[in-house]
């Protein structure tokens, strides 16, 4: 038998660990995209040649998968959360658009924070 | 074989400014592009990491044979030069295996455009990786008709051709 503290006290920590997976991975994504931005203007702004070209191929491919496990943290986090639509789509976002991951993070961080701390206060 | 990500990105980064470096010959454009790595994906990258690290082993390799027999290796503007070697391995004025150039002359000064000449043979590794060595076979022993004796100027490597 589950008595109703130890039920919210798992939900609170499933919280905390979504939320631990979701700033990781949002860190890493972020640090992806930059590299993908020098990785694309290297390629189609200064258009270097196939034998520079090849080692920096990796990066499209590491961040296409990064991504993919970023959007789990995303919707974990957001579901435990029970944001509105419009956190996920801006933390979908954040994904895409350069730096915006980090100013994303800080904000959901802050605010996944104090719901976490109002859930404890119960 | 145990990954060790400091190794892995030093040579991402050393590769990278290689290519960047100004590139005499596309080998893309001649007759053995189909044995050059791939450009795009993790394939491309991991099979360049994979041929720099095996150009490192192979010279290493063979400096180490030729210390053991007595010649002196020393590196010359980036190009690992071993003078004094008696081995059939050093053939004509002497010949380059991945990043290290055999020479049986003595030790003494190196002609530079000899050594650009040489740099462009560890570039050909590099790109080509071990199979280089079939490859420049199947092109021929003649150096005035062989396509990797000629993307490497004919003239600095110190042939001369009609």
């Amino acid at each position: 038998m589950t008595t109703p503290t130890q039920a919210r006290s798992s939900i609170i920590a499933a919280g905390v660990g979504a939320l631990r997976r979701y700033r990781a991975m949002a860190y890493v994504t972020g640090v992806m995209l930059l590299l993908l931005v020098v990785e694309m203007v290297l390629v189609y702004g200064v258009r270097i040649d196939d034998d520079a070209k090849r080692w920096i191929a990796w990066i499209p491919f590491a961040h296409g998968w990064i991504y993919v496990l970023y959007l789990v943290t995303v919707v974990d986090l957001w579901s435990k959360m029970r944001w509105r639509l419009g956190r996920l789509v801006v933390m979908v976002l954040g994904g895409v658009v350069p730096v915006m991951s980090f100013v994303v993070e800080k904000r959901v961080h802050a605010d996944a924070d104090a719901k976490i701390a109002a859930a404890r206060a119960l | 074989m145990t990954v060790r990500p400091v190794a892995v990105a030093l040579t991402l980064v050393l590769g990278l400014g290689q290519g960047l470096a100004a590139a005499p010959v596309d080998h893309g454009d001649g007759p053995y592009a189909d044995r050059l790595c791939g450009d795009t994906g993790i394939e491309a990258s991991l099979c360049a990491i994979d041929r720099q690290v095996l150009v490192a082993q192979q010279g290493q390799e063979h400096r180490d044979r030729a210390i053991a027999d007595g010649a002196t290796c020393e590196l010359r503007s980036s190009l690992w030069v071993c003078a004094g070697v008696r081995s059939v391995l050093a053939q004509r004025g002497g010949t380059t295996y991945g990043d290290t150039f055999l020479t049986p002359v003595e030790p003494g000064p190196v002609d530079p455009d000899l050594v650009a000449h040489e740099l462009e043979h560890v570039r050909q590794w590099r790109l080509f990786g071990p199979d280089l060595a079939v490859l420049y076979l199947r092109e021929g022993i003649d150096p005035c008709t062989n396509y990797f004796e000629e993307s490497a100027d004919l003239d600095a490597g110190g042939y001369t051709c009609g």
